[in-house]
């Protein structure tokens, strides 16, 4: 079992986009419009912020084509339908929308019966966004978030990072990651927990610089 | 397949907190964003739209069905429900509305062409409101009496303060009196009903009842209270059978 211990210095970038609210306060301002008002005007600024990561997303763990459109529009759907439930108290909107797009591609990929290895590049095979448009339509926030977290996933250890790249895209458990990386279950077991403790640990840094 | 989610921070021997959850949503950024198709949003946008088009799709024709059922309805409504053919008081060819009160004078008689198929003649001081619901008419007799033709089968009715009196096609006679009412059948069928049995009255010739309102109708022994060949003479000659 390899443990690093890393120090990360928090990027700059991701520091700024903290410090600068983000979209993310933005997207509870139109999650709140659209759970009182039904605010059509926010949903449209809300899926135009949020939907090239969870487009993004779902492409990368069900690959690109319908199934991933059908999570995007189920995802907004019930943004729409069931804004009320966002609760900014437990988590960012772009947490709860993440995790929600998160949720329905594990379902699919469930009922796939079978979980495609999505060619997991690793971060430093995708250093740049796929879609160029996609990367226009990104507000300078989002795109300086998207690679100041890009460098720090890249600062873990390599084996963290792809235990974790395969646990959270593929959702494959620990076990089924152990065999498939011929690991051991304790040795994939640690190498997630460390990798989301340094995770944890560069948010907080975030937060409290 | 085990369902598992390896995120879950149990299954790392971690607390759930929302520092976790902020931290594991990081790692969405690790994909590629892309841009959606544009259709997504387009049909995202249509359909958490209220449907004002479909709405006024069907706003127009149901309006306009609306006016097409209300207009006869109200054209019917306003039509007037009776006709004055003769009254001592010189109001012939007045028109009556449904649930006009009428007042013949006290020193006078008023003869009446109900729609088509009745007759009616209200004596001296009678009041009496007629009025028309669907094909049924109904007069309420509040006072004096009256002597009525009826075509068989128009549903008419006659209304005392104590009892109704439905007509199975005939020419009869009601009267109010203080006590009692009088109820003749000249020719044909009528039901008596109220708070007592009901009773019908059929007889070829003048068959008469009393109503108290509370008991079954009596006999009321042919006394031919308040109507006479003259009467019949002025109803018949505009009666509609």
């Amino acid at each position: 079992m390899v443990a690093s211990c890393v120090v990360m210095n928090p990027p700059k970038q991701l520091q700024r986009q903290y410090d600068d609210g983000a979209w993310e306060s933005e997207g509870a301002e139109l999650l709140s419009l659209v759970a009182r008002h039904k605010d059509e005007a926010a949903f449209s600024r809300l899926y135009d912020l949020s939907a090239p990561l969870l487009y993004g997303l779902a492409c990368r763990m069900l690959g690109p084509g319908s199934d991933a459109e059908d999570v995007l529009q189920e995802v907004m759907l019930q943004a729409w339908n069931r804004a009320a439930a966002f609760d900014p108290g437990k988590g960012t909107a772009r947490v709860w929308l993440v995790v929600l797009t998160r949720s329905r591609c594990l379902d699919k990929l469930r009922r796939r019966g079978t979980r495609r290895g999505h060619e997991i590049a690793g971060l430093d095979g995708v250093a740049e966004p796929a879609d160029d448009e996609a990367s226009a339509s990104e507000t300078l926030e989002q795109t300086e978030a998207r690679t100041a977290v890009r460098q720090a996933l890249a600062a873990l250890p390599d084996e963290q990072r792809r235990t974790l790249e395969i646990a959270y895209f593929e959702g494959l458990s620990q076990s089924e990651i152990a065999a498939r990386t011929g690991e051991p279950l304790g040795t994939v077991k640690t190498r997630m927990r460390l990798g989301m403790l340094k995770l944890m640990e560069l948010l907080k840094s975030f937060q409290q610089s | 397949m085990n369902t598992e989610d390896p995120f879950d921070p149990k299954s790392l021997d971690l607390e759930p907190s929302r520092e976790f959850d902020e931290a594991a949503s990081l790692m969405a950024y690790g994909a590629a964003p892309r841009r959606p198709p544009a259709g997504i949003k387009r049909r995202l946008m249509k359909a958490i739209a209220p449907a004002p088009a479909a709405w006024r799709a069907w706003a127009v024709p149901s309006l306009a069905f609306a006016v097409l059922l209300l207009v006869p309805y109200f054209f019917l409504r306003s039509r007037p429900v009776a006709e004055i053919v003769d009254a001592s008081s010189g109001a012939s060819g007045s028109s009556i509305a449904s649930g006009q009160t009428i007042n013949a004078p006290p020193d006078g008689e008023i003869l009446l062409r109900v729609g088509k198929d009745a007759v009616l003649k209200l004596s001296h001081g009678g009041e009496a409101t007629i009025t028309r619901k669907g094909g049924a008419l109904t007069v309420n007799l509040k006072s004096g009496w009256l002597l009525s033709s009826v075509r068989h089968g128009q549903s008419y009715r006659v209304v005392t303060a104590r009892g109704a009196v439905d007509v199975l096609g005939t020419e009869f006679f009601v009267r109010i009196r203080p006590d009692k009412d009088y109820v003749c059948v000249c020719a044909g069928r009528l039901r008596l009903s109220g708070a007592f049995p009901t009773a019908e009255i059929a007889a070829e010739a003048h068959t008469d009842a009393w109503m108290d309102g509370s008991t079954k109708p009596e006999h009321a022994g042919w006394s031919l209270e308040g109507h006479g060949d003259a009467d019949w003479e002025a109803v018949r000659r505009i009666s509609p059978r």
